[in-house]
């Protein structure tokens, strides 16, 4: 407040405003204020504002714009600040750390920023590391299971002792024209073959197996996936002329099928 | 006439202290530093809240935003006075649907016929009781000297409003110029409400009107002290052109603290028991709105005034059609944005109040 230097040039009997008095802040300002301040100011002298017309004038508001960019050069700096303070004898009875906030304090150097950060972080790595520790003893890892292929679930045919007399023993059985459930059950019987064995490598429901053995045809599906399931079950079962086999029992089923609709 | 032959047509209601706003208590002897020394105050708890609306330049709204706010505080509850003070001019009537009184202001100025309880009429909006201007040509034989008196009367009444009538508010539209006594009303009311449009010719007048108000208060300041060469220096430094360039007022009247520094912080009490509000009609964009609040902050630096940004209010034909309609637009348009506008201001005049 000791700066009472006269305006000679102006005229008139001021003495200089101070950089806090130019900014309209307290002198235990924060750096937050100084900056909301200066942009307020900032903001309201500037060449294309309306509100300002007839107050003053061009060159005017460039001074005072001019002035305000000064304060605030000198002012946001920590340094510059106490230094501003203790040349124009501002009584300020702050410490140097209690200006501005937690990261503009005074005197705080890139260095001490760094260190503070370095001990933040350290500790909140051993704190990790700790809590991993608990979770590593709390929660054991189980072994990961493996999953291997096994090719052994993929199989084309029954697997038959002696291939000959299998072949000409199921080639008697497939001479017989009137095709039926029973027809199915005895070629089984010949092969060995349960109904779950050829569904599990044919992957024809059980239910179905079943409908075909005891010649139930409502159960069956539509004739397209009808001829598609005899042929994987005969083919399985390694039964020769399959195709004779199964237009004849399709033409069984249609006959049904119109008995049905009629 | 004598200030005591108020007639009994409205009982007076509440003398008790308590009843004052908790604001206008605390800031009670700032606001008397700074009245004109004609104004004499009989009850010191008992003062009604003092709102006027200014402008300087004429057709900014005022008697618009003074008939609808008054309008809006009467709908709250509170019970309000709205004086015509734009002598001359004077339209508030029609603002608020009615027809021109035949009792007027001017029958209890300028005739003296009347007292100012006969002069209080009932008004179309709930609550809100009006005191018309007068007719034109009334005033117009206005002498130069012999008013002072009868206005001092005025002044007696106005600031009596709350002990003799029981009006919360005393809402006073004031004209348009920088006329000693327009000036004088606007400057020692609680809160001055500065009407203002997104145009350079109204900020212009404003910050002319807000000029005079504040040599008006060093003027009252001086006289109230009787510091009269302090106040006489402090308003030669302040309206000399040579002496301003790029110094506010607030800078140049602190630089008079060396020579009279009891002065200075008499003014600067004085200033600290009275509040600007700024309220920017008739906008139509973001950079209106802007322009009010740049004011507020030039008001507070420059002028060292306590403003506050009160509000915005946009641009409407609802307000012409409500003056054809012959009714209050917060009545005709209850619906209107500028409605709720009002009502925005209203709160935010409110909250500065204490209230």
């Amino acid at each position: 407040m000791n700066d009472m230097t006269t305006n000679s040039t102006l005229g008139v009997n001021t003495r200089k405003q101070s950089y806090y008095e130019l900014l309209g802040v307290s002198q235990d300002a924060t750096s937050t204020n100084i900056r909301e301040a200066y942009f307020r100011l900032k903001n309201t002298y500037t060449q294309t504002n309306q509100a300002l017309y007839s107050l003053v004038d061009h060159s005017e508001i460039d001074e005072i714009s001019k002035q305000v960019e000064q304060a605030y050069e000198v002012l946001v700096n920590t340094h510059s600040r106490l230094e501003y303070n203790r040349t124009h004898g501002f009584e300020s009875n702050l410490e140097e750390d209690q200006i501005g906030d937690e990261f503009h304090r005074v005197g705080a150097t890139a260095s001490d920023v760094g260190e503070r950060f370095r001990n933040f972080r350290e500790e909140n790595l051993s704190k990790r590391r700790i809590r991993s520790e608990e979770f590593s003893t709390a929660y054991k890892p189980k072994p990961m299971k493996s999953n291997k292929l096994s090719f052994d679930r993929i199989k084309k045919h029954v697997s038959v002792d002696d291939l000959g007399q299998y072949e000409s023993e199921i080639s008697d059985l497939a001479l017989d024209s009137d095709w039926s459930g029973d027809l199915f059950i005895k070629l089984r019987g010949v092969s060995g073959a349960t109904q779950e064995e050829i569904q599990y490598h044919t992957k024809i429901s059980l239910g179905f197996i079943k409908s075909l053995e005891s010649d139930s045809f409502a159960q069956m599906p539509q004739e397209s996936y009808l001829k598609g399931f005899l042929s994987s079950y005969l083919g399985y079962l390694r039964v020769p002329k399959k195709d004779t086999i199964i237009e004849s029992y399709l033409g069984k089923y249609r006959d049904w099928k119109s008995q049905q609709s009629n | 006439m004598d200030i005591t032959s108020y007639s009994t047509k409205k009982q007076p209601q509440g003398q008790n202290i308590n009843h004052a706003n908790e604001w206008l208590k605390e800031r009670h002897s700032q606001w008397v530093a700074g009245l004109p020394p004609f104004a004499q105050l009989f009850d010191v708890h008992n003062v009604p809240t003092m709102i006027s609306i200014g402008g300087g330049k004429g057709g900014v709204g005022k008697s618009f935003i003074s008939a609808n706010l008054a309008a809006k505080l009467g709908s709250l509850g509170f019970k309000v006075l709205l004086v015509d003070l734009d002598l001359g001019g004077a339209n508030l009537h029609t603002y608020l649907g009615m027809g021109s009184n035949k009792l007027s202001l001017a029958d209890f100025v300028l005739y003296e016929q009347k007292s100012f309880a006969e002069v209080i009429q009932p008004s179309s909006a709930n609550n809100v009781d009006i005191v018309s201007g007068g007719k034109d040509e009334s005033w117009a034989l206005e002498g130069e000297g012999n008013t002072t008196g009868s206005l001092a009367l005025l002044w007696e009444s106005i600031l009596g409003a709350k002990r003799n009538f029981g009006y919360d508010f005393v809402v006073l539209d004031l004209g348009a110029g920088i006329h000693r006594h327009t000036v004088d009303f606007f400057q020692s009311s609680h809160l001055g409400i500065l009407s203002v449009l997104p145009e350079p010719t109204s900020i212009e007048n404003a910050y002319t009107f807000l000029k005079a108000c504040m040599s008006r208060l060093i003027e009252n300041v001086g006289t109230n002290k009787e510091e009269f060469e302090a106040a006489y220096k402090t308003k030669e430094l302040l309206t000399n052109p040579d002496r301003s360039r790029g110094v506010s007022y607030a800078q140049r009247i602190k630089s008079m603290y060396q020579e009279y520094p009891h002065f200075v912080e008499e003014l600067f009490y004085a200033l600290s028991g009275r509040q600007l509000g700024i309220v920017i009609n008739q906008v139509h964009s973001q950079r209106d709105v802007d322009i009010g609040l740049s004011m507020n902050q030039i008001c507070q630096n420059f002028f060292a005034f306590q403003s506050v940004f009160l509000g915005f209010l946009n641009h409407d034909d609802a307000a012409r059609k409500a003056l054809r309609n012959k009714s209050l637009l917060i009545n005709d348009f209850p619906h209107a944005i500028l409605t709720k506008r009002i009502g925005s201001v209203v709160n935010q005049l409110q909250k500065c109040l204490g209230y």
